[in-house]
């Protein structure tokens, strides 16, 4: 009796597992996705580009694409999957590209699958090609798959260039926070070749503006509390130069009172190394000297950025959060009403901690 | 009377009443009151928590007096006709239990992993399970209650995970939220914390029973105080606006995971939840199945087989997100009445009629 009890349900479940109907996917019986991009056709419709690799037996890779038009994404996976001859599946995909006449016509509607299909990661990455995207994904280059290759690109930025961290679920945060706008990376290609050029700066989900080369260094420093290799150079004097590296920099708020049109005390306090120095010696009082310049400059950097992204109407900094944070029973109407206004005072206090193995 | 052999040591009902707490509604409990309290849900948590620490003070008060099941208890105090019949409400309402978690899981297992699943052939094999564990007794349940706890614990340290993206300036500013708000989190909360009412079949089967209310209270409290981490780091990590739309919130979680030796830590995750759940609708079924057997005095496994093929058709029926929301709806509001007023009014008359029965006698 007690051995029929164990025995028989386990033979029921056994067999009965065979038929729960779920689609098995076998690795070799499927086109795993890593790379998808986006165009802008007009307001309805757009053409999607899948890229996937395809081991060789000799090593090499090939990226096939496969192209199709639709209005909705997933519309376009069925068009795909008409034109090859395994099923074409997005668990894999680790960037996605939209071009910048897509992303000024409202974003939001294009994230919106990605969220809402559970198979794509978060942390994918997403990034704005200026010019076509499809650009970027159908030429060839490298022997190296090209969906992992746009996500270590992006992926070394952030941790020692110009990049902010960012991802599809910080996108999504950003877009859904009440004071804060969210930004991607942006892709320039040249000769093929994909070159990360700067920040694109979103009103909501419309792409509105792309930093400069000047202003990227210091947007990721206001942005968040980095750590990185990326390095700035100044002018001091005639034919005098100096540069250093970032080692750590924090950013903090001070707003004394909030939701009011008094000034918001931006602190920025960096810790760095001196890399390069075009004069004869390296003293106290020279660092001291290569500080205070610097510390301006920066501060005239931030304070131009700050008063460009008011000017925007944009806040990709979350400054709004950070207001928002300090008020009770906040109202973002009026927030948004008095944002462009709102005198900004950045506090730079760089510390030069050592000048490399010369004096 | 009860078998010595039977019974379990009180120290196992940390597991039990743990393993009933925490189920399927850990997977998606923040959107619900950060609805309605926003960044203060956390106070809510806490809220709540108290709130069924004190319920649960009640249940061993009454128990303790009355030495008996709730069964038992209802027809002393209220006779045999209208005594069954608030048997057969509670017996209704731990069944309901059972399929609403189960079929809760069944849903996230539809919409994160395989949306073909076949429904029947997968209720027909878990409730094979269900049967297996039920049927082998009390001691049995605790043990895999007990391996519930256990084997999945070690999800708790993927709340690491998600640390690197979260904002803990999000929780400010503190009580931004009226009375009001926080009083409806509380109530949408607490749907999280109950499923210990099957207490109130399992007591006599506890060996030392006084010295249960301290494991029980000691579970509620580490109940909280995940519930309390998991929102507080819900609430850093996700917008006010962006968690609203996420039903799993805490599967969400897992999806920014990334560990090298796997892409995509959901589906192990998904996997491990059938060891949390299993024995959850487990006490669910069985609170039921014994209630019955002694109401209607009948063989267990015969009524445990009759409640698995209402499991199963009933787990059919709910098909679209919809109706099962409104089903776990009205299951949240059924129990909240039942946890709330109806156990402190049966403590009081279980009270008052102690109190006149002793009177009675002296005179």
């Amino acid at each position: 009796m007690r051995i029929k009890t164990i025995v028989l349900p386990s033979i029921i479940s056994l067999f009965l597992s065979g038929c729960m109907d779920i689609e098995p996917t076998v690795l070799n019986e499927i086109n795993i996705a890593t790379a998808v991009s986006y165009d802008y056709i007009d307001k309805d419709h757009f053409t999607s580009t899948a890229v996937i690799p395809y081991y060789m037996p000799d090593k090499k890779v090939n990226n096939v694409t496969f192209t199709a038009t639709s209005s909705l994404s997933k519309d376009v996976r069925q068009k795909m999957n008409q034109q090859t001859d395994k099923p074409i599946y997005s668990g894999k995909i680790e960037v996605i590209l939209y071009s910048t006449e897509l992303a000024k016509h409202d974003l939001t509607r294009m994230t919106d699958t990605l969220i809402r299909d559970p198979s794509i990661g978060n942390t994918v990455y997403l990034a704005i090609v200026d010019g076509k995207a499809e650009e970027v994904l159908t030429k060839q280059f490298g022997n190296v798959d090209k969906g992992t290759y746009l996500s270590n690109a992006i992926e070394h930025n952030i941790q020692s260039g110009i990049l902010p961290k960012t991802n599809l679920h910080l996108f999504s945060y950003a877009q859904n926070a009440e004071g804060m706008d969210p930004f991607l990376p942006i892709i320039k290609p040249k000769n093929g070749n994909p070159i990360i050029t700067g920040v694109a700066l979103f009103n909501q989900g419309e792409f509105v503006y792309q930093t400069k080369e000047h202003e990227n260094v210091i947007f990721k420093m206001l942005v968040e509390q980095s750590s990185n290799k990326e390095g700035f150079s100044t002018k001091l004097g005639e034919k005098l130069f100096a540069s250093v590296y970032n080692i750590s920099s924090k950013v903090s708020y001070n707003i004394p009172e909030p939701m009011t049109n008094s000034p918001i005390i931006i602190n920025l306090n960096i810790e760095a190394v001196l890399r390069e120095f075009t004069g004869e010696k390296v003293d106290k009082k020279e660092i001291r000297k290569i500080e205070k310049k610097m510390e301006n400059v920066l501060k005239k950097r931030a304070e131009k950025l700050i008063v460009k992204l008011q000017k925007l109407d944009v806040d990709p900094l979350g400054v709004g959060e950070q207001v928002r944070t300090r008020t009770r029973s906040w109202d973002k109407k009026e927030w948004e009403k008095l944002y462009p206004n709102i005198p900004f005072q950045v506090n730079v206090k760089l510390n030069i901690l050592e000048s490399g193995a010369v004096e | 009377m009860i078998n010595k052999n039977e019974q379990i040591s009180p120290f196992l009902v940390f597991f039990l009443v743990l393993k009933v707490q925490i189920g399927v509604g850990v997977l998606g409990f923040q959107r619900l009151i950060i609805k309605s309290a926003g960044n203060d849900a956390w106070i809510a948590v806490i809220a709540a928590g108290l709130l069924f620490s004190i319920i649960i003070w009640c249940m061993f008060t009454l128990l303790n007096s009355q030495k008996q099941d709730l069964m038992g208890i209802h027809t002393q105090l209220f006779g045999k006709v209208l005594g069954g019949f608030l048997n057969m409400i509670w017996i209704t309402y731990w069944l309901l239990m059972g399929i609403a978690v189960y079929r809760a899981y069944v849903e996230v297992v539809q919409a994160w992993m395989f949306p073909q699943i076949n429904v029947m052939t997968f209720s027909i094999v878990f409730a094979l399970l269900i049967y297996y564990t039920v049927s082998g007794g009390f001691q049995v349940l605790t043990g895999i209650c007990f391996l519930g706890v256990i084997i999945p614990s070690y999800l708790i340290l993927t709340i690491f995970f998600p640390l690197e993206y979260t904002d803990f300036r999000n929780l400010l500013p503190v009580w931004n939220h009226s009375y009001k708000e926080i009083a409806l989190a509380t109530r949408d909360m607490s749907l999280s914390y109950m499923g210990f009412s099957t207490l109130l079949m399992f007591y006599p089967l506890i060996k030392h029973q006084k010295k249960a209310n301290k494991w029980a209270q000691l579970a509620n409290i580490l109940s909280l105080l995940s519930y309390l981490l998991l929102t507080i780091v819900s609430i850093g990590f996700y917008s006010e606006n962006q968690i609203s739309r996420y039903v799993w919130a805490t599967l969400s979680f897992w999806s920014i995971v990334e560990v090298p030796f796997i892409e995509r830590f959901e589906y192990i995750g998904i996997a491990t939840w059938v060891i949390f759940i299993l024995p959850n609708i487990c006490l669910f079924i069985w609170a039921a199945t014994k209630g019955t057997s002694i109401l209607f005095k009948v063989e267990p496994n015969r009524i445990s087989i009759l409640f698995l093929v209402i499991l199963i058709v009933m787990s059919i029926a709910l098909k679209d997100r919809e109706t099962i929301n409104t089903f776990q709806d009205y299951m949240s509001y059924v129990g909240f009445i039942l946890y709330t007023v109806y156990i402190p009014i049966l403590l009081c008359l279980s009270y008052i009629m102690s109190k006149i029965r002793k009177k009675t006698h002296e005179n």
